[in-house]
Parts: structure tokens; C-alpha cells; sequence
């Protein structure tokens, strides 16, 4: 394939093409915490807030459709299960 | 693929009371968001790292980024409304609108772009044409994404003032610093951790109001009942068998029209060449993740539905009331529109904390919105105009340098963008628009190119720029004269949801044919030149030796054959 030698890396590397340019540099792979933990964590954060609103509801009702169904514990206790989940299998850097 | 919006926000008015609890909520996700792009500063050293997230996320990362860049705000809004207004026939843009194109990607142009190490779309047109069709879909691409940021800005604030009664400049500010702090500092990676966190803040967020929906109203078939009680003679709930002819659905469009101007054209170019979702799919860690990816990501599109269009329907089904067309509500305040209808449903389930929790969801769909097209203009600028016509051989550092700046310049003009839109809210829907004039067009061209080692470089910019022009030609005859959709759609009877289809089409046809006749003409390039870049010159790895779970393959015919399943279940 014909290249443009411009384009190439000064250093008397290879020709490349423009669009492999980014790629120029071996891959290091990275030790980072899996975007699972943070999910788990906002999980957890968010379910403990809309538990506790949705106990404080028992005594002051917001006046939704199917209120009586409490969907808010339920569902705090849900996402609190879920994040602790994401949080606890993905805490160590990858 | 959006449905006009703009009116709507212009003249909402507050319809939710937030209390101090859905607040904090809100408060959590932008904490949580800037956090993130401080802890993936000090892993964005490298070109790699800041435009392709280090090309190592995994299938399962990669695909729900892929899906959730299209999952905005306005998508979730707009589509709800037209669920109201058309029934369960909007759930053809998440099935027969999505699903094909998205397992064509990964099962058949994946390959080439990952083979070709390509960093963008315009970048593989550049390996494969030289610089005529690259630079041309690499200056519209750059255009469109300033302009939908701007648009994603400003459409959010005026969400934030209909919902919560938020000031404009505060909204627009706010989010857009954000923004601009956590791409600036993560590139890719940021954008992609975000959205992914996002995709869940969703789905959390609601998917409250189909479960407690559909206990209100009695399941499935106490909704079909209910519709069917509320808007007698009227079908809301299939979605072939109205489509015999433009006359038997509200949307006034035809079977072809869905099939080959939505689902092969206009879709197959969203999901295959759009480079805001392919960028995400190019971050996959081999080839096999970016084969799987979008492979993974059609299996929770297929299931958008649920949060989307079912609030819709249920919208018919319970309201006390009923919606109208935006020029009914804009003409009286007590009216609501139909594209009210997802908040709405929010308010009537959601309590607070839960609607902190939905409202915390569209802001993300926005803001995601926003990094989304910032980071793909960020790499388009370096890579495929900066880097291919200003300066060809500057270090890596350098271009990661001129990538953070580019993502604050872009975040600079998409503010312009928005006060722009702002003074002339008309021109949003418009710009909207602007994206369906080049990427039908443009999925010929990558398709031509990557099928067929014959297409010549000559033969893909004339064929891109004749489908371009077409298409705005056709756009443009058809709002000065609208009997002119009548001939585009071959029908007296076609509506304008029609239109986007047909000239999907038609732009599509002529590019293809356009291209094909000039590389006739024309010389092709050497077969030697397209190696890793074109069917036939190219060595796809083998998955014979992975075990079935592992091939994408396996997971594509699941896919489909759930796809099929569903449209009959709904046919």
C-alpha cells in the first residue's frame, strides 16, 4: 500500500497510515476499578435515600396513584441489593 | 429520529412538585459523575486512552455504552408521546428500527472497522478513499455534533424549567461545565463509564411506571381493554397489520416505508456509521467484544420498549384525561400534550426520592447526550480534519493536549449553539433533521466500500455528496411545496412521518447509484492497498475453535429470533 511518507513517525519507523496513527503506542493495560463498583456505589447511595423516604411516607402519604403499595422501600431495598452486589464483586481494581 | 419536541418545550407548563429529597438525589448523580472523571484522569495519558477508552472495554461495557448513546432524554420523552399518539406502532423504531441494523454491525462491518484499527468512521474512509469522502463526512459529522450538543443543552434546560421551573442560563451552565470537566479530564473513558451509569439510572429510574402501570391497570389485557374502552374503533396495540396501507394508521405510512426506509436505510446508517455510537463499539477490547457488543446492546435495546412505549400506551389506558396535539395545548393551558405523557406518568406513580430519581435519569440521558457528541467531535477535529489537513506529524501528547482543549472549544460553541436555538426555537427541530440528510447516504458509501473492492475513491465522494445534496434538496422542495411528499412516498396518502423514510430512501439509492457509475468510470485502487479494509482482501479471524456461548454469531440468531417473535406477538 502506498503511504504518504509525511505521515509517517519521525524516529525512521515504518510508514502508517493516518487512522492507525492512534493506535501508534502499545497497549498498556490499565489497573482500574470497573465501572460496575462506581454503578454499585450511586446503587447503594440512592437506594438508602429513597428507602428511608419511602418509611417516612408511611406517616405522611405523598398522595400518589397505588401509594399503598409502598413502591418506594421496596424499591430502595431493591437497588441496595443490586449495588451492594456491583460493589462487592468489582471493589478491586482490574 | 426524534419527534418534534421543540414546540412543546417552548410553551410547557411546571408539572411536578420535586421535594428537598429529589434534590439531593440530583445533587448525588452530579457528584458521582465529576468524581468519576477525577479518577480517570490519571488513567487518560495516551491518544488511545482519551479518544478509543484504551481499547479495552469489554463486550458487556462497550454494548451498553453503544445503546445508551442513543438513549437520551428527548428519545425517551419523544418516544412516549408517540406511543400515545401512535400506539404501539412507535416501538417499530426500537425493533424493526434498530435490531437488524445493530446485529449487521456487529456480525458483518465490525470486522472491518476493528481489522482496520480504525479510530473513527470518517478514519476508515480515510484508509479506504484517501481524504475526498473522509474529510466530507468528516466536516458534516463535526457540524452535526456542535449542533445536537447545543441542542441536548438547551433542550435540557427547558425540560428542567417545564419539570422543576428551572432558569435557562442555570441549566444550560451547569450541565455544560459538568461536561466539560469530566470529558476533559477522561476523554472516552469518561464518556463511556458515564453512560453506562446511566443506562442503569434509567432503567431505575423508570421502570417503576410500566410495573405499577400495568398493576393499575390490570395487566395486558386490562390495558388493551381499557385503551379499547377510552378510544373506541380505534387499534393502538399492533403493529403490522395497520400498515397494509397508508390510510390504516395514524402515522399515515406503509409497510415498504418501515421496512426498507426505516429499517434499511435510515437504521442501518444510525447504527452502523454514526460515529457517536461506532466510537463506542471501537473501545472493545478485541475483535470478538466488538463483534459482541452490539450483539449484547440489541438484546437491551429490544427491551426499551418496556420504559418507552409502554408508558405510552398505559397513557391511554389510565389517564383521567386525554392528551392532544401540541396546538390544542399550546391554545389551552389546561390541556396537556402528548408529549407530557412520560412525565406525566412519572408524577401519577413516583413519589419523592422516586421522581428525584426519574427526573436524576433525564438529566443523565442529557448530559450523556452532551459528552457523547463531545467526545466524538473531540476525536473527529484531532484525528480526521486537524492531524489529516493541518498538522500531519506532531507527537501523541500533542494531540491528546489539542483533544482536551478541542472538548472545552466544543463545549464553548455548543453553548453558542443553544443560546442560538434558544432565540430561534424553531430551527431545533430542524437541526435534528440535519442528521438523517448524510447518514443515509453515508452507510452507501461505507458499505459500497467495505463490500466491494471496485468502488474507487472518485466514485465514493461524488456518490456521498450527490446523496447529501438529494436528500436536502428533497427536504427543502418538499416543506415549499408538500404535495411533493406524495411523490416522494408514491402515495397521495402519506403524512410527513412518512417523509424521513422515503427520502431516507431515495438519498440512499441515488448516493449507491452515483457511486457505482463514477467507479465505473474511474480507476479503482490497487488490491494491495485494501488489505484489512474490504471483503475479499481481508483476513476475518476465525470463532470456530470458541465454544458456541462464545460466538457472536450464536447470540445474533438469538437475538433475531426473539426479534421475529416479537413482531409476532404484536403483529
Amino acid at each position: 500500500m502506498k503511504t504518504n511518507p509525511k505521515l509517517s513517525r519521525p524516529g525512521g519507523d515504518p510508514p502508517r497510515r493516518i487512522g492507525v496513527a492512534v493506535m501508534d503506542n502499545p497497549s498498556e493495560k490499565h489497573r482500574m476499578l470497573p465501572v460496575w463498583f462506581f454503578i454499585g456505589i450511586i446503587l447503594i447511595l440512592y437506594g438508602v435515600m429513597i428507602f428511608f423516604e419511602g418509611v417516612y411516607d408511611l406517616s405522611h402519604p405523598p398522595g400518589t396513584v397505588l401509594e399503598d403499595l409502598h413502591s418506594a422501600i421496596w424499591w430502595g431495598v431493591i437497588m441496595v441489593v443490586v449495588g451492594v452486589i456491583f460493589t462487592a464483586n468489582n471493589r478491586h481494581p482490574v | 429520529m426524534i419527534p418534534a419536541l421543540g414546540v412543546w418545550l417552548e410553551s410547557g407548563a411546571r408539572i411536578m412538585n420535586p421535594h428537598p429529597i429529589d434534590f439531593a438525589v440530583i445533587i448525588v448523580y452530579f457528584a458521582m459523575v465529576l468524581g468519576i472523571g477525577f479518577y480517570l484522569k490519571r488513567y487518560t495519558k495516551r491518544g488511545e486512552d482519551f479518544f478509543l477508552a484504551g481499547r479495552e472495554m469489554t463486550a458487556w461495557v462497550a454494548g451498553l455504552s453503544f445503546v445508551s448513546a442513543n438513549l437520551g432524554a428527548l428519545e425517551l420523552m419523544g418516544w412516549a408521546g408517540s406511543a400515545y399518539q401512535y400506539g404501539i406502532l412507535a416501538a417499530h423504531w426500537y425493533w424493526v428500527g434498530a435490531i437488524p441494523a445493530m446485529l449487521f454491525l456487529g456480525i458483518v462491518m465490525m470486522p472491518f472497522y476493528y481489522i482496520s484499527k480504525t479510530h473513527s468512521v470518517p478514519g476508515y474512509l480515510q484508509l479506504r478513499f484517501g481524504e475526498g469522502a473522509s474529510g466530507l463526512s468528516a466536516f458534516c459529522f463535526a457540524i452535526m455534533t456542535l449542533l445536537s450538543a447545543g441542542v441536548d443543552m438547551f433542550a435540557m434546560a427547558l425540560v428542567m424549567r417545564v419539570l422543576l421551573g428551572w432558569n435557562l442560563n442555570f441549566s444550560i451552565w451547569v450541565a455544560s461545565l459538568t461536561v466539560a470537566i469530566y470529558v476533559s479530564l477522561g476523554g472516552l473513558f469518561s464518556a463511556i463509564f458515564n453512560e453506562v451509569v446511566q443506562f442503569f439510572l434509567i432503567w431505575f429510574g423508570a421502570l417503576l411506571i410500566p410495573i405499577l402501570g400495568l398493576i393499575d391497570a390490570g395487566g395486558w389485557s386490562g390495558l388493551v381493554a381499557r385503551i379499547q374502552h377510552n378510544f373506541p374503533g380505534q387499534d393502538y396495540t399492533h403493529m403490522w397489520r395497520v400498515l397494509g396501507h397508508f390510510k390504516d394508521n395514524p402515522m399515515g405510512i406503509q409497510w415498504t416505508g418501515i421496512v426498507f426506509g426505516l429499517g434499511m436505510t435510515l437504521a442501518m446508517g444510525y447504527w452502523t456509521t454514526d460515529f457517536l455510537v461506532v466510537q463506542r463499539v471501537l473501545a472493545a477490547k478485541d475483535v470478538r467484544a466488538a463483534k459482541m457488543a452490539p450483539v449484547l446492546g440489541s438484546f437491551f435495546k429490544m427491551a426499551v420498549p418496556f420504559i418507552v412505549i409502554l408508558p405510552g400506551l398505559l397513557g391511554l389506558a389510565v389517564l383521567p384525561f386525554h392528551l392532544v396535539p401540541q396546538s390544542a395545548a399550546s391554545a389551552d393551558p389546561s390541556l396537556h400534550s402528548y408529549n407530557e405523557v412520560l412525565p406525566l406518568m412519572l408524577a401519577r406513580y413516583c413519589g419523592p426520592g422516586l421522581l428525584g430519581l426519574g427526573i436524576t435519569a433525564l438529566i443523565a440521558g442529557f448530559m450523556s447526550g452532551m459528552a457523547g457528541n463531545i467526545s466524538a467531535f473531540s476525536t473527529v477535529w484531532t484525528y480526521d480534519l486537524y492531524r489529516a489537513f493541518i498538522r500531519k506529524d506532531a507527537p501523541d501528547k500533542h494531540y491528546v493536549t489539542m483533544g482536551r482543549v478541542c472538548t472545552i472549544v466544543g463545549i464553548v460553541l455548543a453553548i453558542g449553539a443553544a443560546y442560538i436555538v434558544m432565540q430561534f426555537a424553531s430551527i431545533m427541530d430542524y437541526i435534528q433533521a440535519l442528521f438523517s440528510f448524510y447518514i443515509a447516504p453515508l452507510f452507501g458509501t461505507v458499505l459500497l466500500g467495505m463490500l466491494w473492492k471496485r468502488i474507487s475513491a472518485a466514485g465514493a465522494f461524488w456518490g456521498l455528496l450527490a446523496g447529501i445534496v438529494s436528500s436536502v434538496g428533497m427536504f427543502i422542495w418538499v416543506k415549499l411545496n408538500p404535495n411533493m411528499l406524495a411523490v416522494f412516498a408514491l402515495s397521495s396518502d402519506a403524512k410527513p412521518m412518512a417523509e424521513n423514510m422515503y427520502r431516507a430512501l431515495w438519498s440512499y439509492l441515488i448516493c449507491v447509484t452515483i457511486t457505482i457509475v463514477v467507479s465505473f468510470l474511474t480507476k479503482p485502487r490497487p488490491a494491495e492497498a485494501l488489505k484489512g479494509l474490504v471483503y475479499g482482501e481481508t483476513e476475518l479471524p476465525s470463532e470456530g475453535d470458541l465454544p458456541l456461548l462464545k460466538r457472536p454469531i450464536f447470540w445474533a440468531g438469538v437475538a433475531l429470533v426473539i426479534f421475529l417473535v416479537l413482531q409476532y406477538i404484536f403483529w
